[in-house]
């Protein structure tokens, strides 16, 4: 249930990801800002509150429906003693199909594990690249104060315009509307599928119950 | 004395007579008239055969076959087998209900001829064979009024039956009512042939003992068509019918399995059949795993569904059904067969399947039971003593084997538990199938529900391409910005289509793999646990039969062994001494005269064997001077003890013997030679005569030493060493000789060691006497006797009592 909501997000992202090409609207997925760093300014663009709208408008969907599926679930735990007409329990109903169902816990092939190690890929290249270019920035500023102690000012100086440029390519790469569409799309499909395992421990747990209760 | 009685086997079978039964009686008749007349607890049982063809020639065979000849009957009370007044009871067997009552008549005319000319009253007493026939045919209803012919005799069983009641001790009976009718059934067929004595007889009674043990004991659950069967079928050979078995299984196993039941019959075992693969070939008969054929009853049971390709074989793949699988949503594939549908099928095919193979294992079972007590049979007629402890033995005998051993044995595995009841075995199964099953199933379908369903892999891949359009909007080249839009998702839909696709036909093969693995472990498991499980069931029931029969002969045998022993006088007691030296007399002949004295004022009785020569007194005391004597001190503690089980009886056939047959001079060599070889030999025909000779010898076969008149108090000799020991302590203790040793004394020393310990005596006890005699025969004893250490040692001397 979790992905084909999340399926249906794709979808909305994959045709739509153009929409946000309007930049400067406060609603911009991404925001162009100008900071004074190393005296000179400098332009980046940032994630924008339409990113943050984007990706809290999905989380919460995906949210709703957890719930949703949570009362299912808890009606179903709350009839799990009772029998139908014909005096049997639901899992004598259902047969081995929730509890077969419950029970996909092994090594799935790439087309199921691959959607959400891509996500939590892109999740993590955007992090790494931040953090890589906060490094590479500290060197740029703590270079020329160590180079001006040594009395290399000069070398110091042309070392740090080297690291800002780095540090500054690093930051601005994929730093634009389609990165942080697939920035945010990340995070609601790690976000999905963690109520996919929330959703399949449930199951899992509700057949353990069934079966407990057929063995009784 | 118990009345002689006298049976008379009136054997009349003819051309009508169905021919097995014919032949049933030919060889019961054979064997009775084979050994005409025979002495048994004082018994007189004499058989003749009268077939109505040669009525005219009764008169003249009756005497000539020796049975009822006057000489015989003079000779009988002459040497005291009978006594001068008894009456003699007659007893007439008809075996043919056509017999003609002038038949009769001469019968009894001739019988009571020759009573009358002994004067010896009798009585007459008749028992018909299928006295219903007689009945209905009238002609020999009321024939003898006295002697009613019973309507209970309507079997060869209760022919005998009729004879135990006419002749067993009221004694036994009164233990035989307390043992319920069905103990009475069993028992008195053994207690008739106890009585009787008679081997063959014996053997006849046995076997219809057992036959009708087995139908008592299978009356509750075997119909009497199954019986019938078991019957004719018992009448193969017990490899054979251990093949058959095996074939009824195979074909079992066959029509619905695709494996074979791979046995060999081990013709040396008590259990013939051992399943498993022989290790000759087992690489070749061993394939990849086993199916369930589709087309036989386990199969349409197993798999009613369109999904019966799925654990089927390659042969049933259609990519057809594949991608109609494959379209469906997750939750609405099931895999076929549910366990609901496979476990009832299941255990009605495993429970028809356990029947029959319970029906097989239980002829079979019967057939070695037959087998086993065939060599009974076969065991007590080359003997002729004991039945019913030789019984009871060989009994203990096949119970311990059968607790030891195994009837069945597979892939090597010792089968454990014996304690299967029907109910918790199929409790267990059905949990453990139902266990495998769930784990199969799940194996099978938590791989296929998931992922391999076209639109769960068309949703997962759907979910890459917002991320991989971004991604090649980062990355790739900018001018290929909008093919990569649409080529893409075609490359991560088709993707994800191949991938359904190829991870269905891997889960195919893995389902096949999985099907190969859960038939193999869960139902042929199952099928062989059924046959394990019939095996252990029916050996356990076997035994408990056993151990019931066996308590049951072990409860006659000493209540008959009570009652004789209170029978028995002071005055008839002579030690197993006695016994001993009848066994030398049967080999040797007669004996002169029977001293039943303190001969040599000792303190105790002596049985001196010898022809007697003179009486002479020494310190007052009259003695005997026998010739050819043989003396043998009786054990006064023995004696106040009373006699046990088997002792009396022993003894009176001993004293009855002796008196029969008195000693004569013969090789005294010789005749130690032939006693040690019967010995030997009666010992390795049964160990249950080991058990007799030990307990007799070792209980009272106190040896008087000759040539020194020393009196060896016996002491316990069981055990290693013991009697060694006692004799060295006692010789060295009272070692002083009364008188010289003479030159004529003719000593003779047997001396049975085991093998193990020749050589090693000497070395390990010392001369157990002064004047020991070196043995003048070593007889050495095979591993039969290793188990306990048997030391007989005999003084004899002829001259010793006429040279003091």
């Amino acid at each position: 249930m979790i992905l084909l909501l999340l399926f249906l997000l794709s979808l909305f992202v994959w045709l739509g990801a153009r929409l946000f090409e309007v930049r400067n609207h406060w609603t911009d997925i991404v925001s162009q800002i100008t900071i004074p760093i190393g005296g000179e300014l400098e332009k980046f663009i940032i994630p924008g509150i339409g990113l943050v709208i984007f990706v809290a408008v999905g989380i919460g969907i995906l949210y709703v429906t957890n719930l949703l599926l949570q009362s299912i679930y808890a009606a179903l735990v709350s009839q799990i003693h009772l029998k139908d007409q014909t005096q049997k329990l639901p899992i004598q109903l259902v047969g081995a199909s929730v509890h077969t169902d419950a029970m996909n816990e092994n090594i799935e092939p790439v087309v199921a594990w691959l959607p959400l190690r891509l996500a939590k890929w892109v999740i993590g290249f955007f992090v790494y690249k931040l953090i890589l270019a906060l490094i590479i920035f500290v060197l740029a500023v703590v270079i020329p104060i160590i180079a001006n102690a040594l009395g290399a000012a000069e070398t110091g100086r042309m070392i740090a315009e080297i690291l800002k440029e780095v540090c500054f390519t690093i930051l601005r790469y994929a730093m634009n509307v389609n990165g942080m569409v697939i920035f945010g799309y990340s995070i609601l499909v790690v976000y999905a599928y963690s109520l996919y395992k929330i959703e399949r421990i449930f199951i899992r747990d509700y057949a353990i119950m069934q079966k407990q209760i057929a063995n009784r | 004395m118990a009345q002689p009685t006298l049976i008379l086997w009136v054997d009349s079978v003819n051309a009508k007579t169905h021919q097995e039964e014919r032949v049933r009686l030919h060889a019961l008749t054979t064997g009775v008239t084979s050994r005409a007349h025979r002495l048994v607890e004082s018994k007189l049982l004499a058989q003749a055969t009268i077939r109505p063809e040669n009525a005219e020639l009764i008169t003249d065979s009756l005497p000539s076959k020796g049975w009822l000849s006057p000489e015989q009957i003079v000779i009988w009370q002459l040497s005291g087998l009978i006594p001068a007044q008894y009456q003699a009871r007659v007893c007439v067997v008809c075996l043919d209900h056509e017999l003609e009552p002038a038949t009769l008549d001469l019968i009894y005319a001739t019988v009571n001829r020759y009573y009358a000319d002994l004067q010896i009253p009798f009585e007459f007493s008749l028992i018909w064979y299928k006295a219903d026939y007689a009945w209905t045919k009238g002609s020999c209803a009321n024939y003898f009024p006295r002697y009613a012919v019973s309507d209970r005799v309507t079997d060869w069983q209760n022919v005998i039956e009729h004879l135990v009641i006419a002749s067993i001790d009221s004694e036994l009976s009164g233990f035989i009512a307390q043992q319920g009718d069905a103990a009475v059934e069993v028992v008195w067929c053994g207690a008739a042939a106890v009585v009787l004595g008679m081997d063959l007889a014996q053997q006849t009674v046995l076997e219809n003992m057992y036959r009708r043990m087995i139908e008592i004991l299978r009356a509750d659950d075997l119909t009497q068509e199954e019986v019938d069967d078991s019957k004719r079928v018992a009448a193969q050979n017990r490899v054979s019918y251990a093949r058959d078995i095996m074939k009824l299984i195979q074909k079992q196993v066959n029509e619905n399995f695709d494996f074979s039941v791979e046995y060999t019959v081990d013709e040396q075992s008590v259990a013939p059949v051992v399943l498993g693969t022989p290790p000759t070939h087992s690489q070749k008969t061993r394939t990849a795993g086993f199916g369930i054929r589709k087309g036989s009853v386990l199969g349409k049971t197993l798999f009613p569904t369109r999904a019966n390709w799925w654990l089927a074989g390659d042969a049933d793949f259609s990519a057809t059904q594949m991608l109609m699988d494959l379209l469906q949503k997750d939750s609405s594939v099931e895999v076929h067969p549910k366990q609901a549908d496979i476990l009832p099928m299941l255990q009605t095919n495993l429970i028809r399947l356990h029947d029959r193979v319970t029906v097989a294992v239980r002829d079979s079972s019967q057939k070695s039971l037959d087998s086993f007590f065939a060599q009974i049979f076969q065991q007590i007629e080359t003997q002729s003593s004991y039945g019913l402890r030789n019984i009871q033995q060989s009994l203990q005998d096949y119970i311990q084997q059968m607790e030891t051993s195994h009837l069945l044995t597979y892939k090597g595995k010792l089968v454990a538990s014996s304690k299967v009841s029907t109910t918790s075995f199929f409790t267990q199964i059905s949990e453990g199938i139902h266990a495998e099953l769930t784990d199969g199933m799940n194996r099978i379908t938590r791989r296929r529900r998931s992922v391999f369903s076209l639109p769960g892999s068309v949703i997962r891949m759907a979910l890459l391409i917002p991320l991989l359009n971004g991604i090649f909007s980062i990355v790739g080249p900018s001018q290929y910005q909008d093919i990569a839009a649409f080529v893409i998702p075609l490359i991560v839909l088709g993707t994800g289509m191949l991938s359904a696709i190829d991870s269905y036909r891997q889960y195919h093969l893995y389902a096949r793999q999985v099907r190969n693995r859960v038939i193999e472990d869960v139902i042929g498991g199952a099928v062989i646990e059924v046959i394990e499980s019939v095996f252990i069931r029916e050996r356990d029931r076997v035994l408990s039969h056993l151990r019931h029969l066996n308590s049951i002969y072990i409860d006659l045998i000493d209540s008959y062994d009570h009652t004789h022993a209170e029978q028995v006088k002071p005055n008839d007691i002579i030690t197993s001494n006695a016994w001993i030296l009848q066994q030398i007399d049967t080999v040797w002949g007669e004996t002169k005269k029977l001293v039943n004295s303190d001969a040599d004022n000792l303190g105790d009785w002596d049985l001196i064997i010898g022809e007697e020569v003179t009486t002479y007194q020494i310190d007052g005391q009259t003695r005997l001077s026998l010739q050819s004597a043989t003396q043998v001190e009786v054990n006064r503690d023995a004696r106040g003890k009373g006699l046990y089980r088997g002792s009396v009886l022993l003894l009176q056939q001993v004293a009855e013997q002796l008196r029969r047959r008195p000693l004569t001079k013969q090789s005294v060599e010789t005749r130690m030679r032939n006693f040690c070889s019967l010995y030997v030999k009666r010992v390795f025909e049964n160990p249950m005569n080991k058990l007799h000779l030990l307990y007799e010898i070792n209980r009272s076969a106190s040896v008087v030493m000759p040539s020194t008149g020393t009196r060896l108090n016996r002491t316990t000799m069981l055990g290693e060493g013991k009697h060694w020991v006692w004799l060295n302590t006692a010789a060295n203790q009272n070692a002083t000789p009364r008188a010289d040793t003479p030159a004529s004394t003719k000593s003779m020393s047997v001396l049975l060691v085991p093998s193990f310990l020749q050589g090693s005596l000497e070395g390990r006890y010392g001369k157990p006497n002064p004047n020991w005699i070196e043995p003048s025969a070593i007889v050495p004893t095979s591993k039969a006797f290793d188990e306990e250490i048997i030391q007989v040692r005999m003084d004899i001397d002829f001259d010793e009592v006429s040279t003091i």
